[in-house]
């Protein structure tokens, strides 16, 4: 709708510019027209009036020459040489101004023509024979003088009644013009009036347009924060629900299992005499699951808790972390065989309780697969690759089926039996979400009974340079 | 001085008390315990109100406070302790399920002296309460409070 009123009005506009360019064609032309007319209707008088004044000037001539011939004398003829000049001046002048009309131009030839015939034939017959005056009888004299002068007085006669009827007809062109010229200006006008009007309304036709398609989009605007702010309450309600859930569970779930724990071992040091193997390992198959559920709840509530809260960025010294998961490892590796090769680690900027928690994970995970083995070898190491820091934690213990590769980062998912290695499997799922949440990723690789190596990688912005692996950062890190 | 410092234990489940009862008496401290079952008891024992009117021992050494008690629960009663001039240097330690950061923050602003969680395993349990028990009713100094 609105790309058709806007062709509509760019027509309008386009027809307006037309008629006007048209309008101001025409009438430059007409201009022009009119001064070319008015100039040639000068002319037209300048020529009726030299045509005048030749005729006038003939006659007096003749009149002169009349006298002279009569009485002889040169005084009357005098008169007549300048008149004659006149004529022959008038005569080219005619000729100019004639230079238009091709009728008129021959004409005006022939004028110029006579009229210096008749001078020379006037000036060769009465040109004084050493101050004596011919004596002809005028009546005989003169002959083709006069036949000269008829021929004059016939193209002047001619010529002013064609210069009449020129002028005459010029004056009605002009009038005509005039007419035409006043009929296209009030047609130009009305057409520019009816373009003007046409692109007045189209224009606000658009406007109106615009104007509701502006309202329809505030509308829709209020509409969507409305349904913002509603979704964010919702949110906002959901997450306090979360929030009350997980607290109704820290305090409610652990008690019951607390007590489930406290009494059978309770009941296993008071009865410890009257428990025979069975009746024992019942006891502690009780305490084992209640302390599992414990640790499933505590595991629970930390995942939730981890997806609730905010990263807090701070500077951490990957080395100080290790050795700190490490000395909390210390009861489990005090007298085990573990070799630890441990590269220089960067300092990253990340949550630091966040970054140890994945820590103590994947290395106690090293630690408790590698249990089966004698020599346990623990690798960890660093390399950068692209915008990334890629890190490694390689142990030489069970390791894993490659075919179970993504269950690992699962919640809950175990690839291992409970009673080969216990575990909530929710310690690989932290470090998932830790390190998305620092924008990195988790992979792993491994072969059954062959050992297993844990990647994962934090983006390069988020760590600081170290002396090791510096020349390799530059090229990578950049 | 000769007079046995005490442990009041304020918490709200018999089988709580029962399992601290038994962990303290592993560590030969059980005679010293005095149980309160709710925050309304545990601040009649100290005020000598209600049916303890009649207290006549001094105040303990340290009070262990449970938190989700009905009517007047832990941290109301950590609270009107540390709010009162008279109180508020009594040690107070909070003992309880919950790790829950809110918990834990409020505690400490409102002035307890730590913040102990019951942890699911027995043996820990014992060995906390052990530690607990022999720092604060014999290993620290208590404040002279006027009780």
């Amino acid at each position: 709708m609105r790309r058709s009123l806007a062709a509509a009005l760019a027509c309008s506009y386009v027809v307006l510019l037309a008629i006007l360019a048209v309008n101001a064609a025409v009438s430059l032309r007409n201009a022009s027209d009119l001064v070319a007319r008015d100039t040639a209707m000068r002319h037209g008088l300048d020529v009726e009036l030299a045509l005048a004044d030749l005729r006038r000037s003939l006659q007096e001539a003749e009149n002169g020459w009349r006298g002279y011939l009569l009485t002889g004398d040169r005084a009357f003829a005098q008169p007549g040489d300048v008149l004659l000049e006149r004529a022959q001046t008038d005569a080219r002048s005619i000729r100019k101004w004639s230079a238009g009309d091709p009728v008129q131009t021959a004409r005006a030839a022939s004028l110029v023509e006579s009229t210096d015939d008749l001078v020379r034939l006037l000036d060769s017959s009465l040109s004084p024979h050493h101050g004596v005056a011919p004596r002809v009888p005028w009546r005989r004299a003169l002959v083709p003088e006069r036949r000269c002068e008829d021929r004059l007085r016939d193209l002047s006669a001619q010529m002013t009644a064609d210069q009449e009827r020129s002028v005459a007809a010029l004056a009605q062109a002009a009038d005509t013009s005039a007419a035409t010229t006043r009929q296209r200006a009030l047609a130009a006008a009305w057409c520019g009036a009816v373009a003007v009007t046409a692109g007045y309304l189209l224009l606000r036709a658009l406007l109106v347009d615009r104007g509701r398609a502006e309202r329809k989009i505030r509308r829709l605007n209020e509409e969507l924060e409305q349904r913002v702010i509603e979704r964010t309450a919702r949110l906002a309600a959901a997450n306090r629900e979360l929030e009350a859930f997980s607290y109704a569970v820290s305090h409610d779930l652990r008690a019951p299992l607390r007590h489930i724990a406290g009494f059978a071992e309770l009941l296993k040091k008071r009865a410890a005499s009257t428990l025979d193997g069975a009746t024992a390992r019942y006891v502690d198959n009780i305490i084992r699951a209640a302390q599992h559920a414990g640790r499933l709840v505590d595991d629970v509530l930390e995942f939730g808790r981890l997806g609730r809260s905010e990263l807090r960025d701070a500077e951490v010294d990957l080395n100080d972390v290790v050795s700190g998961v490490r000395a909390q490892l210390a009861a489990e590796t005090e007298h085990r065989d573990i070799e630890w090769s441990i590269a220089r680690l960067p300092a990253v900027r990340g949550d630091a309780t966040m970054l140890r928690r994945a820590w103590q994970n994947l290395l106690s995970n090293a630690v408790k697969y590698t249990r089966g083995r004698e020599h346990t070898e623990i690798e960890i190491s660093c390399r950068p690759v692209g915008g990334e820091m890629i890190f490694a934690v390689a142990d030489n213990g069970a390791g894993f089926d490659m075919a179970y590769a993504d269950k690992l980062f699962g919640v809950f998912e175990r690839v291992h039996r409970s009673d080969e290695f216990e575990g909530t499997g929710i310690g690989l799922a932290h470090v998932k979400r830790i390190m998305e949440r620092h924008g990195g990723r988790v992979w792993a690789e491994g072969a059954l009974d062959r050992g297993a190596t844990f990647y994962f990688t934090l983006p390069c912005s988020r760590c600081k340079e170290i002396e090791d692996v510096r020349s390799a950062a530059h090229s990578a890190c950049g | 001085m000769s007079d046995l410092r005490r442990i009041l234990l304020v918490d709200d489940s018999a089988q709580d008390v029962e399992l601290a009862l038994a962990a303290f008496e592993e560590n030969g401290l059980s005679d010293r315990v005095v149980v309160a079952r709710d925050g309304q008891e545990a601040l009649d024992y100290l005020y000598r109100s209600g049916k303890y009117a009649d207290r006549e021992e001094e105040l303990p050494a340290v009070v262990l406070l449970d938190i989700k008690m009905p009517k007047i629960d832990g941290l109301e009663v950590l609270r009107r302790l540390k709010s009162d001039p008279d109180m508020q240097a009594l040690p107070v330690v909070m003992l309880t399920s919950s790790r829950e950061e809110v918990d834990l923050v409020e505690s400490y602003n409102t002035g307890s002296n730590a913040y102990v969680v019951k942890p699911v395993d027995f043996n820990e349990f014992v060995e906390s309460m052990k530690e607990i028990g022999i720092f604060w009713a014999m290993v620290n100094e208590p404040p002279y409070i006027q009780g």
